[in-house]
């Protein structure tokens, strides 16, 4: 049965009206990477790029980035590349050949073949830009073995396949092929025909996916000299937070569920949950937070007592780790930096005292006879009631 | 090794060998005009023309008077004008006694005011003085008014200097607050009623100044219940016709 993949590939691109605005790839190829490292120098060349766009991808010899909206900040697509290049030579000692393109197909192909023969294109010495809508025109003379480079998530043996099949029945370029209708080739291929026809005219068919957030970050630390006091115990958790945070803070992201888990000699664990009015990737506030969570969880062992009991152990675990959301300033109107500040004050005080003891108040019925029941109390930090 | 993890693990050390006491914070001393300042006013301009140029100081202002003397209605007024300033407030309501409908009319923002509920009255001191502490309100209104059990003057006095340290003012609903330094004790009482007819629509309020450096200054004020005034105007209306 044949599958008809073109409204996949119109997400992208169109076949018929290219949209205004495509989506830009630069593509790092390494023609040659004998290190028996090679792999793990890759992966961390991917986290590398990582802090550039949240749009990585890798193979076993190559990284693709997208790019877009990063002009803003970085300057024009070279200075982009460069910028990735540099982010790269950091990790992997062999430079690798760059190559941007509003195709993955063609900017991978430019950057494996560095030949743009035909094309226009920016050539310095980082990298090879093809201006956006010259795809078509690159890959038509490229031979249909350049197929190879294309990532449509398929098994590599049916591209392979489909490839051969193509040379048996005489499509020997991309051009050739771009020209066949999905249907003619369809009935030979397969739906596999339906990715390969777009791919040859330059248009995707499957976006670079976001490196996704870390759900959950997790730190432990143990104390050869048991703590005890929460004085005391407050170095290591600021340490243990700023390791978590910088990796928080490099994705961007926020962290809206913080846990600590205290071993002692003796007793039980202690457990303190702290979980923010709003994301955030604040030490401070976040400090905060968890130690009115962790004295409030003392005081309720208090059996138990902490100065006998020293903390041998933490565990720092951060859940719910988002992108982070900025506040939205208010406009033509004047705001106290004291109001953001106030809203984690009172969530201490809840953690502390207990969720019922900070309300806002909401009017119910303001004409009832009963003050009473004109108005309603409501928890103003319900998050801590857990 | 990053700077900040250097100087975080010289103060661990400093800390273990020394103790934890031999380390504190020091405190960034800012030019208050770049520090953005709220003004708090007290809703009233006679009343603010005496408390120039910012309205409630830095520090404790006590709010004396007796039952119905109007120091709540003085309290929520300076909250609803703080708060339409930009500043941030939290009321701690020790006394139980805090009325959304009554704080709305005033022009309190209900959904941007925290109310903290305290057990007794060292709760209330203890929270107040930990959002004092966090420089987290511009105002705080401590409401203690008709409690049984006195409220300690150093417990006040020690918020008192916290609140001039962080630059937030802190009233303090009382009904007696003798000995106790403040930076600014107003003495509120009802001298007469307004009527529309026979209806009560509010009430004019004599403000003293009993310290700072316009004591025994008074002023009097006029404070129109909302609710009833409008009510009375709509009665007389009816009436009329």
């Amino acid at each position: 049965m044949y599958l008809n993949h073109a409204a996949r590939g119109r997400r992208f691109a169109t076949s018929g009206s290219r949209p205004s605005s495509v989506p830009r790839t630069l593509h790092l190829h390494w023609l040659t990477l004998h290190d028996d490292r090679a792999a793990t120098q890759l992966r961390n060349a991917t986290h590398a790029l990582g802090r550039i766009s949240p749009l990585v991808a890798s193979g076993a010899r190559h990284i693709e980035i997208g790019i877009d909206g990063l002009q803003a900040r970085n300057g024009d697509e070279s200075a982009v590349a460069s910028a990735a290049l540099r982010a790269v030579a950091a990790h992997v000692r062999t430079a690798p050949r760059a190559a941007i393109a509003s195709s993955r197909l063609a900017a991978a192909v430019a950057a494996a073949l560095g030949d743009v023969g035909g094309v226009e294109a920016a050539d310095d010495a980082a990298c090879t830009i093809l201006p956006p809508g010259s795809e078509a025109k690159f890959l038509a003379p490229q031979r249909i073995e350049a197929l190879r480079f294309a990532l449509i998530g398929q098994p590599p043996e049916e591209l392979a396949e489909a490839i051969e099949r193509c040379s048996l029945l005489g499509v020997r370029t991309l051009g050739a092929l771009a020209r066949l209708r999905s249907g003619e080739l369809g009935a030979r291929l397969g739906s596999i025909a339906g990715l390969l026809i777009p791919l040859a005219r330059g248009e995707d068919v499957q976006a670079i996916s976001p490196v996704p957030l870390p759900r959950r970050l997790v730190a432990r630390e143990s104390f050869d000299l048991p703590l005890t006091s929460i004085e005391e115990f407050r170095f290591p958790l600021r340490r243990a937070l700023d390791d978590l945070l910088v990796r928080v803070r490099r994705d961007g992201a926020a962290v809206g569920l913080v846990r600590l888990q205290v071993a002692r000699e003796r007793g039980r664990p202690l457990r303190a949950v702290a979980r923010l009015p709003l994301p955030t990737a604040d030490r401070t506030q976040i400090e905060r937070l968890l130690l009115a969570a962790l004295e409030r969880a003392v005081a309720a062992a208090r059996a138990e007592r902490l100065e006998l009991d020293g903390i041998v152990s933490a565990q720092l675990q951060f859940d719910g780790v988002l992108p982070a959301s900025g506040d939205q300033l208010t406009l033509l109107g004047a705001r106290s930096p004291r109001v953001d500040r106030l809203a984690w004050s009172t969530a201490a005080i809840a953690i502390r005292y207990g969720a019922d003891r900070v309300v806002h108040a909401e009017i119910v019925d303001p004409d009832d006879a009963r003050t009473e029941r004109r108005t309603r109390l409501v928890r103003a930090h319900p998050e801590v009631g857990e | 090794m990053g700077e900040a993890a250097a100087a975080t693990e010289a103060l661990a050390r400093i800390q273990q060998r020394w103790g934890v006491g031999v380390i504190r914070r020091g405190r960034v001393v800012v030019d208050p005009q770049l520090r953005g300042l709220v003004q708090r006013s007290s809703g009233f301009a006679a009343l603010d023309a005496l408390l120039a140029p910012r309205g409630a100081p830095d520090g404790l202002t006590l709010l004396r008077g007796a039952l119905g003397s109007g120091r709540t209605t003085l309290a929520l007024r300076t909250a609803a004008a703080t708060q339409a300033a930009g500043g941030a407030v939290a009321w701690i309501d020790a006394s139980h006694t805090f009325d959304g409908v009554e704080a709305a009319a005033r022009g309190v923002q209900l959904s941007s005011l925290p109310i903290v509920m305290p057990f007794d009255i060292n709760e209330a001191l203890e929270t107040a003085g930990s959002i004092v502490a966090a420089d987290a309100a511009d105002l705080l209104i401590l409401d203690c008014a008709g409690l049984r059990a006195s409220v300690r003057s150093d417990a006040l006095e020690r918020l008192a200097a916290r609140a001039r340290r962080t630059g937030a003012a802190v009233i303090a609903l009382v009904d007696s607050a003798e000995g106790v330094l403040s930076d600014l004790a107003l003495e509120c009482s009802t001298v007469s009623w307004l009527r529309i007819g026979l209806d009560v629509v509010g009430r004019k309020m004599c403000v003293a100044l009993r310290s700072g450096p316009r004591r025994d200054a008074q002023v009097l004020i006029n404070v129109l219940e909302p609710r009833s005034a409008r009510e009375a105007i709509r009665n007389e209306r009816i009436a009329a016709e």
